[in-house]
């Protein structure tokens, strides 16, 4: 018998699933931003001057527009106007959501070349990407077109834990079940009591990263076989998601990943009418 | 047909995707047994064709630290008085933190600065000061360190790259870089 609610969502659904999920996390990234401006500053982390080193001899033309405007305006006005389009979206629910979408696209990457790389985590490259393909939705006129938007976010999502669990498996220190300890002892991505309570339960080290390990190497396998398997992982992969943003602080994971899974429950779908058909 | 081009540029995408993954994935083990032509396009394509990162990579965590790197800051105070170093503090994480991080890209680009100045000054065949500071890290860490809190009476500040082992039980400190001093010119003060 088929999953009632997973056989009711619909691509136009799933879009704006997607579209409501990303638009909480770039409003909850500008807020954070915003109250951290001060970093953004000409003496602050992130300011132009200490990056401008990078861009300054490469493209005269773009290099010199690029600098005026920096030099000119606040980071802080691309907060603002990154946030106002997240809003719109969410406020205006898809009528225009394509156009400013495009906005919040072109503001993160002028951000990009204003901050560099240095601060950013795989969530901004995610995130980015999940944008890029809500602006691509709407412009794809065909059906299959609109579906293939769709299979390339799964395929994106099934990557990214992929390669993390192969890498992982590499990884001696994962193997033994000794890297969350590491982890969980730094300062920046840590959590003291975590930290005692893994070394305090025997095995549970060794537990949670071949379960890590096994989570992210077998989602392709899981989220294939059908809409089951897909429920399941969407359920240890909302755990896993939040589990990571209460333990690291890495809040912006939890939107952007779950940003995906409608996309996947739409592709698990699929493969289940063809494995049937 | 623009039906035609979103499919092969998603497909593009996603080959380069797999194909960006594949230098984190095979690694140094697995170079030799590669032929010389693929190695480029396999082991070296995120410094030739993914220079600007715009293909992911994604690793997360999987790379265990096995040490915790500290950035820490000294002033030479108007009378040449040097003052204590001083630890740029990370904030420790809460379950708060899971709905409000403000802090944490500043957190991590002083992660990634520190290492990003030691992976330089590692890279260079003939190591000078001069190349040192005319790097892009160094200048956003000393713009960085010098927008810190200081006293009206601070002239020069300079930093300090640390590294302490983790989980070992060794509290050993290895200093690996200081900076020069740098002038602090007037401005306003903040303690």
């Amino acid at each position: 018998m088929n999953n009632i609610w997973l056989g009711s969502l619909s691509e136009l659904s799933a879009i704006r699933i997607t579209g409501l999920l990303l638009s909480i996390g770039v409003m909850l990234d500008c807020a954070e931003m915003w109250t951290v401006r001060r970093v953004y500053a000409p003496d602050g982390m992130f300011s132009w001057e200490g990056h401008r080193l990078d861009c300054a001899d490469r493209h005269h033309f773009v290099a010199g527009l690029l600098d005026s405007m920096f030099r000119r305006y606040p980071f802080s006005y691309l907060i603002l106007i990154e946030f106002a389009s997240a809003v719109a979206v969410v406020v205006f629910r898809g009528r225009y959501s394509a156009y400013l979408i495009a906005v919040i696209i072109f503001v993160r990457l002028l951000s990009i070349v204003r901050n560099g790389h240095d601060g950013s985590e795989g969530a901004d490259h995610m995130l980015l990407l999940l944008l890029s393909c809500l602006v691509l939705y709407p412009i794809a006129p065909g059906a299959t077109a609109r579906r293939v938007v769709f299979w390339f976010i799964c395929a994106e999502t099934l990557l990214a834990y992929v390669t993390a669990g192969v890498v992982k498996l590499r990884n001696r220190r994962w193997r033994e079940g000794t890297a969350l300890q590491y982890i969980l002892a730094t300062t920046l991505f840590g959590h003291n009591f975590v930290r005692q309570a893994v070394s305090q339960l025997p095995g549970t080290g060794r537990a949670i990263c071949w379960g890590v390990i096994l989570f992210e190497c077998t989602s392709p396998f899981v989220v294939l076989t059908g809409y089951k398997g897909c429920l399941l992982f969407v359920f240890v992969g909302l755990c896993f998601h939040f589990a990571i943003a209460i333990v690291q602080g890495l809040n912006l994971f939890v939107w952007v990943f779950l940003a995906t899974y409608p996309a996947l429950l739409i592709t698990a779908r699929d493969v289940s009418h063809w494995l049937r058909s | 047909m623009i039906s035609v081009f979103v499919v092969c540029a998603l497909a593009l995408f996603f080959i380069c995707s797999v194909l960006a993954q594949c230098s984190r994935i095979l690694g140094p083990d697995h170079r030799k047994a590669i032929p010389a032509g693929w190695k480029r396009l396999l082991l070296d394509g995120n410094q030739l064709w993914n220079r600007w990162r715009a293909i992911p990579v994604f690793t997360f965590f999987s790379y265990v630290p096995d040490r915790e790197i500290w950035l820490l800051f000294r002033d030479r105070l108007c009378n040449q008085d040097l003052t204590p170093w001083k630890t740029v503090e990370y904030e420790c994480n809460t379950v708060w933190k899971c709905f409000w991080n403000p802090d944490r890209r500043r957190q991590k680009a002083v992660m990634d600065l520190t290492g990003a100045l030691l992976n330089f000054m590692v890279k260079q065949e003939e190591l000078s000061l001069s190349s040192i500071v005319s790097s892009r890290s160094f200048a956003r860490l000393i713009t960085y360190t010098k927008g810190l809190p200081r006293t009206r009476l601070t002239a020069e500040r300079q930093f300090m790259i640390a590294a302490t082992p983790i989980s070992t039980g060794d509290q050993t400190v290895r200093i690996l870089f200081i900076s020069p001093m740098s002038p602090i010119f007037a401005g306003p003060h903040n303690e």
